[in-house]
């Protein structure tokens, strides 16, 4: 059941960062009981049917975390790998293809200099500009902590809304879906990971 | 304007794949390729943005957008390899090729200059004999300030510290079907090697110092490297390659200073690989391109299995050398300066973990291990599994 601190109508589409963060300390339930259940994402971050032979740069952004948690050495790689390796067997993951009109958008805001107009170097990665094209095109509620691609997000569509993981966590308690002090825990352990973000997920 | 399906089948034939090609790539059977070029089936979003990635265009040009033509140094490439690139290899060449774009975006954008533009050494033609070949390690050792007789040392460094950019690509084990290397004098990045990381460190190290030759003396066009290549450039590369890891001087001296003058122990061989940090097989040729071994000896040295002599001799062997473990590709496979550049720009919030990791093609994961050290372990990991079960 859905708490009143949340819009009835929020369709969550998140990004790579997100699902990497929830997956790495097992909580992607919380970000499944933001939305209605579902997680959506855009094939370009999660493709469960890819070949993971194909080459590393070609793989969907999550498919290339599962085979860097492949190749890495420690004790707990394989452990990660694992929680990695089983969101292919999730039911409550949602793959979406993006049309040609909301790929058009994606090559856009993928373009070589297009990130210059921000004030920075490099591309945008083709996770982001798909979640870009989705929340521009169907009105969703993006997750996105990728500075640039919220820059870009309402630079374009200033009535969108964005979420980071951190503000994410921070709604799963406020529905109740995890304690407050549990979800202080959780984040320490995101950061530990190297997440990047305040310090403490209540106080700044 | 061309539809959809002409403009696939357009940058593909420019990039110099044929459909067959592209289907392996992609892992799907040919005849998908074909329905998408000839208009019977549009791809979906994700594989139109990896055949931009195969083609090197920009997926915007694919969906019709106009756009700046760019150097097709690829058709240079692979008209040098001709049959010597499976597709796999090919597609690596042209990643390689599109990081070098990427990576002279990110100058640009950094106002940093260029790396190494021009050969700084000559070569007139008929550089061939030893003696000739012998002057040109010593020039090419004196620019690079690394003595005439030594080791080498971190030739990686050496690379970066010059101005020139190494990536290692997968690009096949089997070099009937794939190259060594290559040299690309790219537009805004300055000189570009790629060596083939399927290959044994030796052989790794021996490519670099060639493709390293036509750095320091050629620096024209691209060049491709494969075995057996009969051109007179390709030639000296490889004699130049051998002199300058291995100076005859340099292996005489430290045979006579160890008492041998002749060499008939397969110790004695990897001592000397080891110390020069060569493969056995080169130290073989070298060898006997200096007289220490004699032709009767070098049927026996050939027949030992170089890595267990140099395990019982105390040598640290890596995994790779006994033929365990894959190269470790990531950030180590990628020119040592956008590394820097990477680790710099995100740090001041030029770029994102992101958009470096769209540049590379690595793992977000991985970009976030540069920039901070993340320990492999977290000490709360534990606390949290024991709160979660805590929870029910």
């Amino acid at each position: 059941m859905k708490s009143s601190t949340q819009p009835p109508d929020d369709i969550l589409v998140c990004d790579t960062t997100a699902v990497r963060y929830f997956t790495l300390v097992d909580q992607l339930d919380l970000l499944a009981g933001l939305s209605d259940g579902r997680i959506r994402v855009p094939r370009e971050i999660f493709d469960p049917g890819e070949d993971l032979t194909l080459p590393e740069d070609l793989l969907s952004e999550i498919g290339r975390t599962e085979r860097y948690w492949a190749r890495k050495k420690g004790p707990s790689a394989g452990m990660h790998w694992s929680r990695f390796r089983a969101l292919r067997l999730r039911t409550d993951i949602e793959v979406i293809d993006l049309t040609l009109a909301e790929a058009n958008i994606a090559a856009e805001v993928t373009g070589r200099n297009y990130l210059r107009q921000f004030g920075r170097a490099g591309r945008l990665g083709k996770g982001e500009a798909s979640v870009i094209a989705l929340v521009e095109s169907r009105k969703w509620v993006a997750v996105v902590d990728d500075a640039a691609a919220r820059d870009i997000l309402l630079g374009r569509a200033t009535n969108a809304r964005v979420f980071t993981t951190t503000e994410v966590l921070r709604r799963a308690a406020f529905q109740g879906s995890v304690t407050s002090p549990m979800a202080e825990q959780i984040y320490q352990t995101m950061r530990q990971f190297g997440y990047w973000g305040p310090e403490h997920l209540w106080v700044v | 304007m061309p539809d959809l399906g002409s403009r696939l089948a357009a940058a593909r034939e420019r990039a110099g794949f044929s459909q067959e090609e592209v289907a392996l790539v992609l892992g799907q059977p040919r005849p998908v390729i074909s329905n998408w070029e000839g208009g019977q089936r549009t791809p979906p979003a994700h594989q139109l943005a990896r055949l931009a990635s195969v083609y090197r265009v920009e997926l915007q040009a694919l969906l019709g957008e106009k756009q700046q033509p760019r150097p097709n140094l690829e058709l240079l490439l692979f008209r040098d390899a001709s049959d010597h690139l499976e597709p796999r290899a090919k597609y690596e060449m042209q990643r390689f090729l599109r990081l070098l774009d990427d990576y002279g975006d990110l100058l640009e954008a950094l106002k940093e200059p260029p790396g190494l533009t021009d050969a700084p050494l000559q070569l007139k033609e008929g550089f061939q004999t030893k003696e000739d070949i012998r002057r040109k390690a010593e020039e090419a050792r004196d620019f690079l300030r690394i003595g005439r007789e030594g080791p080498v040392g971190d030739l990686a460094a050496l690379l970066d510290v010059s101005g020139i950019a190494l990536v290692t690509a997968p690009l096949g084990k089997d070099l009937m079907a794939s190259v060594s290397g290559a040299f690309v004098p790219h537009h805004r990045v300055g000189f570009a090697i790629l060596v083939n990381g399927d290959t044994q460190p030796g052989r790794r190290r021996f490519t670099t110092a060639h493709e390293l030759a036509h750095a320091l003396f050629h620096g024209d066009r691209p060049y491709v490297a494969f075995p057996r290549r009969p051109e007179a450039f390709e030639r000296f590369a490889d004699l130049f390659a051998a002199e300058f890891l291995v100076p005859a001087a340099g292996l005489r001296s430290v045979a006579e200073r160890l008492g041998f003058d002749r060499i008939t122990d397969a110790e004695v061989v990897v001592h000397l690989q080891r110390y020069f940090d060569v493969s056995y097989a080169t130290m073989l040729s070298r060898l006997k391109a200096t007289g220490l071994i004699k032709e009767e000896d070098r049927e026996q040295l050939r027949n030992v299995q170089p890595v267990y002599v140099a395990h019982q001799l105390g040598y640290s062997v890596s995994d790779e050398e006994w033929g365990q473990e894959e190269v470790p590709w990531g950030f180590e496979a990628l020119p040592r300066r956008l590394v820097r550049l990477l680790r710099r720009a995100i740090r001041e919030q030029l770029i994102t973990v992101s958009s470096a990791a769209a540049i590379t093609g690595l793992a977000e994961d991985e970009v976030e291990e540069l920039v901070h050290d993340r320990p492999t372990e977290p000490a709360q990991v534990a606390e949290l599994e024991v709160l979660n079960s805590a929870a029910g």
